[in-house]
């Protein structure tokens, strides 16, 4: 029974990984999903929506792992994303355990606020503090359009998780 | 809640947090060298990008037919027998015409260049965050590849590597605002430095400062690498100057140059790997510092 259990879990975490490293895939491929230069960064939506299933802990290690594929993608200092999903997923984690209810509203609330805080960071660590000129437009060309057009996958991928999870936890009695 | 705090998970997520962090501060002190971790993802995800990269530029070559609909049908009236033939072969055809011709390309680069020492790679990915369109390349350190390597096409100066794994390694471009190149004008020879202004990185343009007040540089002029320095090979084409405008201060000129490589869709790359006079400028700083060294002693 509890092997059966183990078992569970790991597909159940196996199928999130599968599904967070096919968007993180489908998001670095040059023109696809692209509009007008800008990309989403679902990746992001992907960790906060696992966390709000899995809890504090499971959430925070699978933020950590999507921050971990962000950061070898991305341009800024190593470990930027890592640690901010880690930190990020474990308070959503917690939020949803004790004040706040698993549901789509609350999924863009999540989403909306990871995104926005690695944005608002990475544009003044990464270009206000260095004084470079006119990088205002980096915030309003680049970073806001990305956190708005992330936030049209958290319904999809709400439900991809949400099925997952239903699905594992019925199957392996895991509750 | 509090109860999280002062559990074993708590204490976990804070370890790998601080581990987290150790392995940023190293990434910041060793600038460009990828970590253990990026190289595992590397060495996982470079074919997956590969794979999506080559679909995906499938059907961007295919939707493109579409949008330019007009053109391609007055072609398609002139030359419908031909291509009704063309069109059994066109499946491999298109395959090894665009393989032929970056060959070409690279060749006439390396017999104008035999010194170059390069590696051809490809665009495998584009990172979603970028403001410069930076991008990743599938050859890292295990095809000969380091930091600060020269990147071009057969049209010119693409950027440097920013970042090397084993399978991959991370390119910066002539955008960007943080990469300074020694540049000089092919008809007046004054020198200046070309660097990017997100301002300008948006139209694709990059910039080329401190000219003198009294240039006489006009539109069209070429910019080419000046080799100062010995971080970047002498000559090689960085664009074309579509406007020369005056510093705020006043005191000096900048040109707007337009890349002659298309950084934002750059599919296929050299990375030049070695070249004559590479790092001669810290050579000769090098040997300055050991003969005062000697003198002193």
């Amino acid at each position: 029974m509890e092997n059966n259990k183990n078992k569970g879990i790991a597909l159940k975490f196996i199928s999130y990984f599968s599904v967070i490293f096919i968007i993180f895939i489908l998001q670095n491929t040059p023109h696809f999903l692209e509009i007008w230069g800008v990309k989403p960064n679902a990746i992001y939506v992907a960790a906060a929506v696992t966390a709000m299933y899995e809890g504090e802990f499971a959430g925070g290690i699978v933020g950590m792992i999507t921050g971990m594929l962000c950061d070898y993608s991305s341009y800024p200092i190593h470990g930027f994303n890592a640690m901010l999903l880690l930190i990020c997923c474990t308070a959503i984690g917690l939020a949803v355990i004790y004040f706040m209810k698993n549901n789509k509203l609350n999924a863009f609330t999540f989403s909306a606020a990871v995104l926005s805080l690695r944005g608002f960071l990475e544009y003044y660590f990464v270009y206000a503090i260095w004084k470079y000129e006119k990088s205002e437009i980096i915030l309003y060309r680049h970073i806001i359009p990305t956190i708005l057009y992330s936030l049209l996958f958290v319904i999809p991928i709400f439900f991809i998780i949400g099925k997952i999870h239903t699905y594992f936890t019925c199957k392996y009695s895991l509750d | 809640m509090e109860d999280f705090f002062k559990s074993k998970k708590f204490k976990i997520l804070l370890a790998f947090l601080v581990i987290i962090f150790a392995f940023a501060l190293r990434g910041a002190y060793t600038g460009g060298l990828a970590s253990f971790s990026d190289n595992v993802i590397g060495i996982i995800s470079v074919p997956f990008q590969r794979i999506s990269s080559s679909i995906s530029e499938g059907v961007y070559s295919f939707l493109n037919v579409f949008l330019n609909a007009s053109n391609i049908s007055k072609e398609n009236e002139e030359l419908k027998a031909k291509i009704e033939e063309m069109n059994k072969k066109l499946v491999d055809y298109d395959k090894f015409k665009r393989e032929n011709e970056n060959l070409k390309e690279f060749l006439e680069i390396k017999e104008q260049n035999p010194e170059f020492e390069f590696e051809t790679a490809t665009v495998i990915g584009r990172d979603a965050n970028s403001k410069f369109y930076s991008f990743t390349i599938d050859k890292g350190s295990l095809n000969g590849i380091e930091l600060r390597d020269t990147v071009i096409t057969s049209k010119g100066l693409v950027g440097v590597v920013n970042e090397v794994g084993i399978s991959y390694s991370k390119v910066i471009t002539v955008l960007d605002a943080s990469l300074d190149v020694g540049t000089y004008i092919s008809t007046t020879r004054d020198v200046g430095i070309v660097t990017g202004r997100i301002s300008e990185a948006e139209k694709g343009n990059t910039l080329m400062t401190f000219l003198p007040k009294d240039v006489e540089a006009k539109k069209g002029d070429i910019v080419l690498t000046s080799g100062y320095g010995g971080n970047y090979p002498k000559d090689i084409i960085v664009g074309e100057i579509t406007e020369i405008r005056d510093e705020t201060h006043g005191l000096s000129k900048y040109a707007v140059i337009k890349p002659a490589s298309d950084i934002k869709n750059v599919k296929d790359v050299l990375v030049i790997k070695s070249f004559l006079g590479e790092n001669k400028g810290r050579d000769i700083i090098d040997e300055k510092e050991n003969t005062e060294k000697t003198n002193q002693k």
